[in-house]
């Protein structure tokens, strides 16, 4: 279970430095998608280890979300784009 | 924790490291469907079959190509040497392999699975219609902003 939570733990600190660094809107949502990622491995690994099929549900639950905003985000990206001629935060 | 969970998870670490410090957009997004497809791989082999289906499918299916389609709307790509598809490909090797090496040995519980379906249709039914009045709200909102 330990492995589980540390590989979880340093992929989500993996997509909150790159949401920190990049100054890029695609990578910043690129980062989101990493951390939902991480945060849907550490439910379905310690379900997994648990004998407990809930960890799966909320897989279900966290990649419909994770769907859900990012085609709302990359919707808001493509008009940022349209207005500032570029996707480079500050 | 088998060995091939080392293996899987750290080409897992390694390409979101790459896909979070590459400079073009086309690059890390290469990197980020090798991670999904190694954290699925992960998933199945710790019993989750479905999660893992549902990982390619969703992350390395239909996030990345929405990515990879507004990259080439706003961004097209200038110099996509050849030479940076190596890495990738060499890790997607290993992944395959491991493949080859679990699937014929690791066959599928189909209890949990019959739990699993249980689960989600009669004690979780309302979550999954929720899923869907989520995912239809989305549709709508990209639509409303994308409108020009």
């Amino acid at each position: 279970m330990n492995e589980i939570l540390t590989v979880s733990s340093i992929l989500f600190g993996i997509g909150v430095l790159g949401l920190l660094l990049r100054r890029n809107l695609l990578f910043i949502l690129l980062s989101i998608e990493v951390m939902f990622n991480a945060a849907a491995f550490a439910f379905v690994g310690i379900a997994c280890q648990l004998g407990q099929v809930e960890g799966q549900v909320m897989f279900l639950l966290i990649a419909s979300v994770a769907a859900a905003e990012i085609g709302i985000g990359l919707a808001l990206l493509m008009a940022y784009d349209r207005i500032f001629k570029t996707i480079d935060l500050g | 924790m088998s060995s091939l969970f080392y293996v899987t998870s750290s080409i897992a670490i390694f390409s979101t490291f790459m896909a979070m410090i590459s400079r073009h957009a086309i690059h890390a997004l290469l990197y980020f469907i090798l991670s999904a497809l190694a954290l699925s791989l992960a998933i199945y082999d710790m019993g989750a079959p479905f999660a893992a289906v549902l990982e390619v499918i969703i992350y390395a299916g239909a996030i990345m190509v929405l990515f990879v389609f507004v990259v080439m709307l706003i961004n097209p790509s200038k110099d996509l040497s050849r030479r940076s598809f190596w890495m990738p490909g060499f890790l997607a090797l290993i992944l395959v392999a491991e493949l080859c090496f679990r699937v014929p040995r690791h066959s599928v519980v189909p209890q949990a699975n019959q739990n699993l379906a249980l689960a989600l249709f009669q004690q979780y039914g309302t979550l999954v219609e929720l899923v869907s009045f989520l995912l239809l709200a989305g549709l709508l909102a990209a639509y409303r902003i994308g409108k020009k």
